[in-house]
């Protein structure tokens, strides 16, 4: 992680001196995580609108900006929050996340290789359980796993105090292995034999999930 | 909730966990229900960054990227001549006049005030872009580096090449060598570079390569108009910054300290620059006024605009003498009045925050 951070740093300078290239790093570096995060709070259908029109703002006050990878992260999801915020006072409330199940798999669908349609329906399902989080704790949690950011980058994205954010995802993560222990379906156990799935998921893919998930995880979760 | 279930997950289990460190010392009897969170979390995160393969493009990369073009370029801009490629000078001059068209163009109408909400830096950023696209002709870094355009340079196309040209970076820099690579603008900088070159031609002679490049802008007034414009933008962002105590390097003090015709004269030079200035109207081609930017009397304004009582034009490094800042040509009365004393805050610079 750290050496991603390195290159996001850079890139992000560079595209604040105009560079293309380096915007297009920045934002393939950055948009699955705000994209992430704003799943929490507006749901599927929105996410990526409301992701979309962070990304005007981010690209308009680029050059605003100072700092480094995880504080770029950190501004670029404020940017994502107030959009979500806003989306979320117009329609009014916080949706719940995958309580369709077609919301998953549709979202699976859309992936390239069967990996990362096992992905996407891990993720989506963790997703949805976080999404029964009062938003506190939800967004406490997704800040630091999905968009990587570190505990005090994280309270300053969202204004509050570092020993809030703390507890609030110390409380988010008892609450998420409640929802888990309670959920048969939970995600990618090594110990629970997996209900009826759709066909997709085979024995070998579950492997390969807990393989892919775990390999993943400890590559992508930022190690600060 | 049960808190007593989730006893192993005390406040450093659940740093860990956040952080997607291993977990130790979690009891067997629990390790299940760490292992499942862990896995949760490893789903969580998973998504957000190992999958998307390096080279892949992502959905809304472009419209982003259109995004950061414009913020870049300012409405009606060319992007595409800041791209990639090398750009001759006068194309160079051409691309930046009229990508600059939105931001140089000081107390242009409102209608072509840029959108609410840019702030500041956004607008330098196209500024430098501009510069950096050669509007003197584009080059080698000069005598400034990286952040003034102002301090033109020798008659003669002699350029003094300071250090490396970087082609991100956006000097202004009039030498003809200068590719500017879409790279738009240093750090939170506004200007570019200029060389001693940047007079290093008449500037009619420039204004009108730019005429034949392209010129959706009109007039070969309004091209100068631009030019002064910025070099005076650079002139006065300089003053503001030496004015704020900031450390200018040593690229950026020496060309003030050359406009204000001696180091001590720095402060009284900025002063005037600053706060004697009142066109800030950058009107294009209003003044009509000459190619030179040698200080005539009425030190017709540098940004192009109207009235300029006696404000202080950012006196190019030209071989010859130029007169100097010290005095006023006009009258006080004709400024028109300042919202603020510091450029900065003027509603049509580019540069202003209240653009936004």
């Amino acid at each position: 992680m750290l050496g991603d951070d390195a290159e996001l740093t850079t890139a992000v300078l560079a595209a604040q001196d105009g560079n293309e290239t380096a915007f297009r790093t920045v934002y393939r570096a950055v948009h699955p995580r705000l994209l992430g995060y704003v799943r929490t709070l507006v749901g599927d259908p929105d996410a990526e609108d409301v992701t979309s029109e962070a990304w005007l703002q981010i690209a308009r006050d680029l050059e605003r900006f100072s700092g480094d990878a995880d504080r770029f992260r950190g501004w670029a999801a404020r940017i994502a929050r107030n959009r979500a915020l806003d989306h979320m006072r117009m329609r009014g409330r916080r949706p719940s996340i995958g309580g369709d199940e077609t919301e998953l798999t549709g979202r699976a669908a859309e992936s390239d290789t069967a990996g990362e349609a096992i992905e996407a329906l891990a993720t989506g399902r963790t997703l949805s359980l976080i999404a029964q989080l009062p938003q506190d704790q939800a967004e406490a949690v997704v800040l630091r796993v999905v968009v990587g950011l570190d505990a005090k980058t994280a309270a300053e994205t969202l204004g509050k105090r570092p020993g809030a954010v703390r507890t609030a995802a110390h409380r988010g993560l008892k609450r998420l292995a409640e929802l888990l222990g309670a959920d048969p379906e939970s995600v990618g156990s090594l110990s629970s034999v997996p209900p009826q799935r759709p066909p997709h998921r085979e024995p070998r893919t579950r492997a390969v999930t807990s393989a892919g998930v775990t390999h993943t995880r400890s590559r992508t979760q930022k190690d600060m | 909730m049960a808190d007593e279930q989730y006893r192993w997950l005390d406040r450093d289990t659940a740093e860990r966990l956040l952080r997607g460190e291993p977990l130790d010392g979690v009891g067997n009897d629990f390790r299940d229900q760490a292992d499942r969170l862990a896995e949760a979390l490893g789903a969580l995160g998973a998504q957000s960054t190992g999958r998307t393969a390096a080279g892949a493009e992502l959905p809304g990369e472009e419209a982003a990227l259109a995004a950061f073009r414009v913020a870049r370029t300012g409405p009606g801009g060319e992007p595409a001549a800041r791209a990639a490629r090398p750009v001759p000078r006068s194309a160079a001059v051409s691309a930046a006049v009229s990508s600059d068209a939105g931001l140089v163009r000081l107390g242009r109408s409102p209608g072509h005030r840029r959108p609410p909400s840019r702030p500041r830096r956004p607008v330098r950023y196209g500024l430098a872009a501009a510069l950096a696209a050669g509007m003197l002709g584009g080059g080698a870094m000069a005598a400034v580096s990286g952040e003034l355009p102002f301090g033109g340079g020798d008659p003669e196309p002699t350029v003094s090449v300071t250090a490396a040209v970087t082609p991100e970076r956006p000097l202004v820099s009039p030498s003809p060598d200068e590719t500017p690579d879409g790279g738009a603008g240093t750090p939170r900088s506004e200007g570019g570079a200029s060389t001693p070159d940047d007079g290093s031609r008449d500037r009619r002679d420039e204004a009108g390569d730019r005429q034949d490049e392209d010129t959706p802008d009109g007039s070969d007034g309004d091209n100068r108009e631009d030019r002064f414009g910025r070099l005076w933008a650079g002139a006065r962002s300089a003053c503001r910054d030496y004015r704020e105590g900031k450390l200018l390097d040593f690229d950026r003090r020496r060309s003030l300290e050359d406009a204000a015709r001696g180091a001590e004269r720095v402060r009284k030079y900025c002063r005037v620059l600053l706060e004697g200035r009142d066109g800030r109207d950058g009107r294009d081609g209003r003044d009509g006024h000459d190619s030179t930017d040698d200080w005539d009397g009425r030190g017709s304004d540098g940004d192009g605009s109207d009235g300029d009582g006696g404000h202080v034009r950012p006196r190019l490094f030209r071989g010859d003498a130029g007169p100097t800042v010290s005095a006023p040509a006009r009258p006080p009365a004709t400024r028109a009045p300042d919202p603020a004393p510091d450029a900065g805050a003027l509603p049509a610079d580019p540069l202003s925050p209240a653009y936004s």
